[in-house]
C-alpha cells in the first residue's frame, strides 16, 4: 500500500486535464472501435479485448501523474448512457509486478476528479499480465431518449 | 433495506481488508493484488444498491482506519 499526496500542483494539473478533456470529448464510434463499450463487466482481463488490440489507437486521454506513483487517465467519452466522466487509475513506478491501487487512494483521487465513488460504473481492468487499472465512468449528461 | 445492505457489503468488505493488511505486511504483492481485486469486485457489485455516502463510512469505518494506521498510511 503507498502513500497518497494531493496537493495544489495535482489539483492545477487535475483541473488543466478535465479541461482538456472536455474539449475534446471522445466519440461513441471510436468507444465501439476499441471495443471498450460499456459491458457491465466487473473486471475486465487482457483476454477480453478484441482481437487486434492496440493501446495506441486508442483515443487520448490525459493523465495526471499523483505523489505517489498513482496514474490518473482522465477522458470524456460518448457511451450508450450519455455524455461520461473516465477516469482509470493506475500504478507505475512499481518495485514489484501485480499490483493495484487501493480502493480508498481510488476514492480520493475520484473525488479530486469531481466524480463521486463508486462512480455510475466501476470495473477493474488488467492492462499488463498480472497488473490491474480501476476505472470509474461517473454520466455527467445523461443521453436523451428517444434521440439516439 | 438500505442499512441491511450496507451491513451486507460490510461483512463482506472487512474480512478482506484484514486478509489485505496480512498478505501487505508479508510483502506478498500477488496475494495483495487479488484480495484488492476481490475487495473492487464487492465494492461493484454494491455499487448500484448504495450511496456514496455509504462508501464512504465503509472506507472510513473503525476497522479500514485502524488498518490504515497499522499500515503507516493515515496518520
Amino acid at each position: 500500500m503507498r502513500l497518497l499526496s494531493i496537493g495544489e500542483r495535482e489539483r492545477r494539473l487535475i483541473a488543466k486535464a478535465k479541461e482538456r478533456a472536455a474539449r475534446q470529448p471522445i466519440p461513441l464510434r471510436a468507444i465501439k472501435d476499441a471495443g471498450f463499450v460499456e459491458q457491465g463487466k466487473r473486471q475486465q482481463m487482457l483476454a477480453d479485448r478484441p482481437p487486434g488490440f492496440d493501446r495506441s489507437d486508442l483515443p487520448p486521454t490525459y493523465s495526471v501523474m499523483i505523489p505517489f506513483g498513482f496514474r490518473a487517465a482522465y477522458s470524456i467519452e460518448e457511451q450508450p448512457s450519455g455524455l461520461c466522466a473516465h477516469l482509470s487509475i493506475g500504478l507505475e513506478d512499481r518495485k514489484g509486478k501485480s499490483m493495484m491501487p487501493s480502493v480508498e487512494a481510488v476514492r480520493m483521487i475520484a473525488k479530486e476528479f469531481g466524480i463521486t465513488f463508486p462512480g455510475d460504473m466501476i470495473w477493474t481492468e488488467e492492462y499488463e499480465p498480472g497488473e490491474f487499472a480501476v476505472n470509474i465512468v461517473a454520466v455527467i449528461e445523461p443521453r436523451k431518449t428517444g434521440n439516439a | 433495506m438500505r442499512e441491511k445492505i450496507k451491513a451486507q457489503f460490510l461483512a463482506e468488505l472487512e474480512p478482506l481488508l484484514l486478509q489485505t493488511e496480512q498478505a501487505i505486511l508479508a510483502k506478498d504483492s500477488s496475494a495483495s493484488t487479488g484480495l484488492s481485486l476481490r475487495v473492487m469486485d464487492v465494492v461493484s457489485r454494491y455499487a448500484a444498491q448504495l450511496e456514496p455516502d455509504d462508501f464512504r463510512d465503509a472506507l472510513n469505518s473503525p476497522l479500514a482506519r485502524a488498518i490504515a494506521k497499522r499500515l503507516g498510511v493515515q496518520p
